[in-house]
């Protein structure tokens, strides 16, 4: 049974953008409308995720305004979501709620972020700061903690207790890298090789500069309906069979046993029930590779290999495009980009087309189950969702 | 009857009683006893999760029944990161990480010059002042 199927999908090319925001939303969102083959009368609700508006462009109340833009009717149910990072997989969260329960036909769920330094005039160490406001401002702040960091305590720790390696991180890179280079969507096209990731200059111990995913700006959008309503648009529907969005405590200090990322064990046990699935029938997942640490870190969370085993397994070249688990296909946050509103649905883009057969060079044969793996915040919020090709 | 809690308190390790008695563990009181030098957190009566920062119920199992107690001002490190790019005003170079106080876990600012590891123990060192907040300042023993 599935919950919402998506009949469209868009995505802009993610680098560095300085039109307005709704321009840039309106090349993600135009094409998933045309490709679902609907009028955009058809649109019952709109689903919008930005996060650093109100920092970085003093823009807040956006649905409206994005709506407008790119002609959805003022009957239009439309709302902004903010999650951190896990913002477009949280619009989607209720996206597919609407659908689910017949409160809505048609959904529009997508994001949009600019958070480049380039684009939005604002410098590194601003921007550093700005990103640090998903972060406790008494207890996570205030003693200097940043959005590398964090992901960099966990992964410490993790290479304390498992003997994960700056090698094994750096392979992330290099792959999730040579992945991206064959998607002309993605930021960053140029293949990396370990010596010039473990040359990089260092961020937050253990990532250096070619560990972390860079500021990006980009939009992302789908069109999503109720499983009986899809055969009707003419298009391929790929169908969402779970999606799960689980909390962590905050601050990071009480998280428990802090590697695990306990939401994520949370989400994903949740996400195999509903969709019926395990680990082991999951052909490629997009994961939230933030820094390489995360994908260690989430490739366990999420069952797909043991505690421990990740960073050998990457090493192996397990999670390449021709390993037995292809992970990032797209080139994840890491090449692909990280426009932080609009990357939960950019991940879904992604898997539609990896189960549609769609996906070029960088196809994963024989796709037929996906995840995807969306992290907000100080590890404080996941989303996971599953996805499968109709037989 | 709770009474208000007073600096002195803190100060006094005597007063266990008085921590015991205390209202509402605000930012502001831990702050000052911060500042004393004394870390306090929240013990619950329920689960026994003890907390160092102060909430309104139990982070573990949402019992309100917490009641404040001095932690630890010596502790051993859980993970630790040097962080080079960060917002302005926190410089470059530092290090945080959580320690273990006891029972419990907190983010700590390390003494700027120091590095510490996994496993090292480290002092409770003063307050760490960014943007008007304070924040733990550990040092290597
Ligand atoms: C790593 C980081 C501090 C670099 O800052 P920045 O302002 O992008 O750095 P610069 O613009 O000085 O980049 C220096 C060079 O490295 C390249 N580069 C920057 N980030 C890169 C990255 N992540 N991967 C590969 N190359 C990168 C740039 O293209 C630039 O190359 P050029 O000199 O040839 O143009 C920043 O990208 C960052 O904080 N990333 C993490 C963002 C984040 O936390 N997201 C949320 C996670 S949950
Ligand atoms: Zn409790």
């Amino acid at each position: 049974m599935a919950r919402a199927s998506v009949v469209g999908t868009g995505m802009t090319d993610f680098g560095v953008y300085t039109k307005p925001i709704a321009e840039l939303f309106a090349d993600a969102a135009l094409p998933a409308i045309d490709d679902a083959g609907i009028a955009n009368d058809e649109i019952d609700a709109f689903y919008f995720g930005n996060v650093l508006g109100g920092a970085t462009t003093n823009e807040t109340h956006l649905a409206p305004q994005v709506a407008s833009y790119i002609g959805l009717t003022p009957e239009t149910s439309v709302q902004r979501y903010e999650d951190a990072c896990a913002t477009g997989s949280l619009a989607l969260k209720h996206g597919v709620r609407a659908v689910e329960t017949g409160d809505h036909d048609v959904v529009l769920v997508g994001g949009a972020e600019q958070c480049t330094p380039k684009g939005t005039g604002i410098e590194t160490s601003e921007m550093t700061r700005i990103f640090g406001s998903g972060a406790h401002k008494q207890y996570e702040q205030a003693p200097g903690m940043t959005t590398a960091s964090v992901f960099a305590l966990h992964t410490q720790r993790h290479m304390h207790e498992y003997g994960t390696t700056e090698k094994h991180l750096a392979e992330v890179a290099v792959k999730n890298h040579y992945h991206g280079s064959m998607n002309s969507r993605a930021q960053f096209s140029e293949e990396k090789t370990v010596e010039e990731v473990l040359d990089s200059p260092i961020i937050a111990s253990p990532f250096r500069l070619l560990d972390c995913c860079p500021f990006s700006d980009g939009a992302s959008a789908v069109v999503i309906v109720s499983e009986d309503a899809a055969e009707s648009y003419g298009v391929d529907p790929i169908d969402i069979t779970g999606i799960s969005h689980q909390a962590n405590p905050v601050p990071v200090a009480d998280q428990p046993n802090p590697p695990s990322t306990d939401m994520v064990r949370r989400a994903a046990q949740n996400v195999y029930e509903q969709a019926d699935i395990g680990p082991n029938d999951v052909d490629v997942a997009e994961i939230h590779d933030c820094f390489t640490g995360a994908e260690i870190l989430a490739l366990e969370a999420l069952g797909l290999f043991e505690d421990g085993q990740a960073g050998p397994a990457t090493t192996e070249g397990r999670t390449r495009l021709d390993g037995e688990m292809p992970i990032n296909p797209s080139g994840g946050l890491k090449a692909k980009g990280h426009p932080i509103g609009a990357t939960g649905t950019a991940q879904i883009v992604e898997l539609t087309e990896q189960l549609k057969g769609e996906s070029g060079d960088r196809q994963v044969e024989d796709a037929k189950q996906a995840i995807a793996h969306n992290v907000g915040g100080m590890t404080a919020t996941a989303v996971v969702t599953a996805m499968e090709a109709r037989a | 009857m709770s009474k208000e809690f007073t600096r002195e308190d803190v100060n006094d390790e005597q007063s266990t009683e008085a921590l015991a008695e205390m209202d509402r563990l605000t930012h502001e009181k831990w702050e000052a006893a911060l500042e004393d030098g004394s870390l306090v957190g929240l013990e619950c009566e329920e689960c026994e999760y003890v907390t160092a920062t102060p909430n309104a119920a139990c982070v573990h199992c949402g019992d309100r029944s917490v009641s404040p107690v001095r932690l630890p001002k010596q502790g051993s490190v859980y993970s630790k990161t040097t962080i080079e790019v960060a917002p302005e005003a926190q410089g470059s170079g530092y290090q945080i990480a959580l320690v273990d106080v006891g029972d419990a876990r907190v983010l700590g600012r390390i003494t700027d010059g120091e590095r510490v590891d996994i496993d090292d123990e480290v002092e409770l060192s003063g307050p760490y002042e960014y943007d008007d907040d304070l924040a733990p300042l550990f040092e290597p023993i």
